[in-house]
């Protein structure tokens, strides 16, 4: 199979991504679902975020593999704006809004899936929120404290900070970057330290296959 | 999650071999001459439209006529030829951050012992470091040894806290000759007390110097980072500074380790060798806007060539997009 894959990603690639959407998929769905607790995240740039159909399209084989968290990210907010109107969301059995109608959660072909839509306004501007909230903390105990007590703070306190600003989710596994850029574009960096990075290319060339293949590559790779 | 394996600075093995070793090669950074004046344009137009070389004095060459016109000319030249003809002046990164891994699975892979990996990296990285000055690239922050490398055995940590020493003492006299300006961020206060009285002292002699940046994370954390900034922030607030709801993104950037690099504080590329596709807690917040180039080459293996490729990669994305992404 390795040498066949050698010489079908020379001639076909196109050809390759189809043999693995539709057979080799199959066959190795056992040894992904095992694995597959992960959060999957998607970087769209402005413009690709408005191409609603094949976000769905994404998030359709997102929840065929078996993500059951996903994150979807671009700069602008476009897809929150969309969440807004439900028009992701049309297809899905059940919609279901958190309270900051930032997170839902949908049952697609069956099964569930957790999406969260973060915008470049949760990265840096959440940090600085985070770090009003300590700020204002510290200002507060120092003033009922009799002795002034210096700021220390830990991993641990700026992670409950940005809990309390609203953006305190877990750390994505594997990132897919769908974009002309190579870059993760601001996707908040407390949750960026371990997570494997992929480059997908533009979202309009976005195929099941190549994402069934990312996941396989992920699955196999050494962590360290 | 693991730790990252390697993204050490690692070098001989002992201090000791270090005094019997022969002397490894010094930096040579090339002689940058001040550009021609336009009226020699048809005769020097490819020099002068790629503009002046970073850190020369624009002040204009002697006339057409002296020899040392030609002197000029040819020493322009040379430093033209310098840049590889695939590689174009004016989009080149500015500011390259690379994560130096897999200097263990090098020595590993050829059956050689772990230290020899790092002297390999040593090696790898005074040539990255000789290219990035003689191509005009301006900073390089290279990730040395992370917060999450401290709970390797004692004993290694020791032996690289010695070798990092070495490397300092033995390049500290070409940091200076050479004007490069060598920045340490990372929590010193964890670093030998010898290690963290040389990093104060070459960064003291060397703040003034221009012509190139040397950022070396060593204990360093990009969460810490982050952290540390809030700490920062919180000080200017409880010294009545700063009112909490004055906080904003830039200010928070201020306060990074990294911005002592006015005009430099963000990596436009960011490699990361040994195949490896994460960012190991490394410039979170700085790389928001870098292009990520991931190679499979492991750190010693990274040379010319390797790095000749990342920036044709990062040149080619610019292309396409038609403007820096900032």
């Amino acid at each position: 199979m390795d040498s066949d894959y050698g010489i079908l990603t020379t001639f076909a690639p196109c050809l390759l991504q189809s043999i693995w959407s539709s057979i080799i998929w199959r066959f190795c769905m056992g040894v992904f679902w095992c694995s597959l607790q992960l959060l999957l995240r998607v970087v769209h740039i402005g413009e690709e975020a408005k191409n609603i159909r094949k976000i769905k399209k994404l998030l359709h084989s997102l929840s065929k593999i078996g993500a059951m968290n996903v994150i979807l990210y671009d700069t602008k907010g476009v897809l929150k704006k969309y969440m807004a109107s439900s028009e992701l969301f049309c297809n899905a059995r059940t919609t279901c809004f958190d309270a900051d109608r930032r997170t839902v959660t949908l049952l697609l072909h069956g099964d569930q899936i957790t999406i969260e839509l973060l915008s470049f306004s949760d990265n840096k501007e959440i940090i600085s929120k985070a770090a009003n909230f300590l700020c204002s903390r510290q200002l507060k105990s120092n003033l009922l404290a009799s002795n002034k007590i210096e700021a220390v703070y830990t991993d641990t306190d700026l992670l409950n900070a940005l809990k309390m600003a609203g953006c305190g989710g877990l750390q994505p596994d594997l990132l897919l970057v769908y974009g002309p850029a190579r870059c993760h574009l601001g996707f908040p960096a407390w949750r960026l330290r371990y997570t494997e990075i992929m480059y997908m290319g533009p979202l309009k060339s976005m195929k099941h296959g190549a994402i069934v293949k990312a996941i396989y590559d992920f699955s196999n790779r050494n962590k360290n | 999650m693991a730790m990252p394996s390697s993204g050490c600075l690692f070098f001989s093995s002992s201090p000791a071999t270090l005094l019997l070793r022969p002397a490894l090669p010094h930096l040579s950074l090339p002689t940058r001459r001040p550009p021609r004046p336009r009226q020699q344009i048809s005769l020097h137009r490819r020099a002068t439209r790629q503009g002046n070389p970073p850190g020369t004095n624009p002040a204009a060459a002697s006339s057409q006529s002296s020899p040392a016109t030609h002197e000029t000319l040819t020493d322009e030249l040379k430093w033209e030829e310098a840049l590889p003809s695939c590689l174009l002046r004016e989009s080149l990164p500015r500011h390259v951050a690379i994560i130096m891994d897999g200097n263990s699975r090098w020595a590993r892979d050829k059956g050689l012992p772990v230290s020899a990996g790092h002297e390999a990296g040593y090696r790898s990285l005074k040539e990255i470091i000789r290219l990035s000055c003689l191509w005009g690239i301006r900073a390089l922050t290279v990730f040395a040894f992370s917060s999450e490398n401290w709970f390797r055995p004692k004993a290694e940590v020791d032996f690289l806290m010695t070798l990092f020493q070495g490397v300092l003492k033995e390049n500290f006299d070409i940091f200076v000759r050479e004007g490069i300006k060598v920045r340490i961020i990372g929590d010193s206060a964890k670093l030998p007390k010898p290690l963290q009285k040389l990093a104060k002292e070459i960064q003291d002699v060397t703040v003034n110097k221009t012509r190139f940046e040397l950022i070396v994370a060593v204990s360093y954390s990009g969460r810490q980072d982050i952290v540390l900034a809030c700490q920062k922030i919180a000080q200017k607030v409880k010294d009545r500074l700063l009112e909490p709801d004055e906080i904003t993104e830039s200010l928070f950037a201020q306060e990074l380790e990294t911005n002592h690099s006015r005009d430099f504080p963000y990596p436009d590329l960011l490699i990361r060798t040994s195949g490896e596709l994460r960012l190991s807690n490394f410039l979170l917040w700085q790389s928001a806007y870098s292009e990520l180039y991931f190679t499979k080459s492991n750190w010693p293996d990274f040379g010319e060539a390797d790095y000749i490729e990342a920036l044709q990669s990062f040149q080619r994305r610019q292309r396409r997009f038609g403007q820096r992404i900032s």
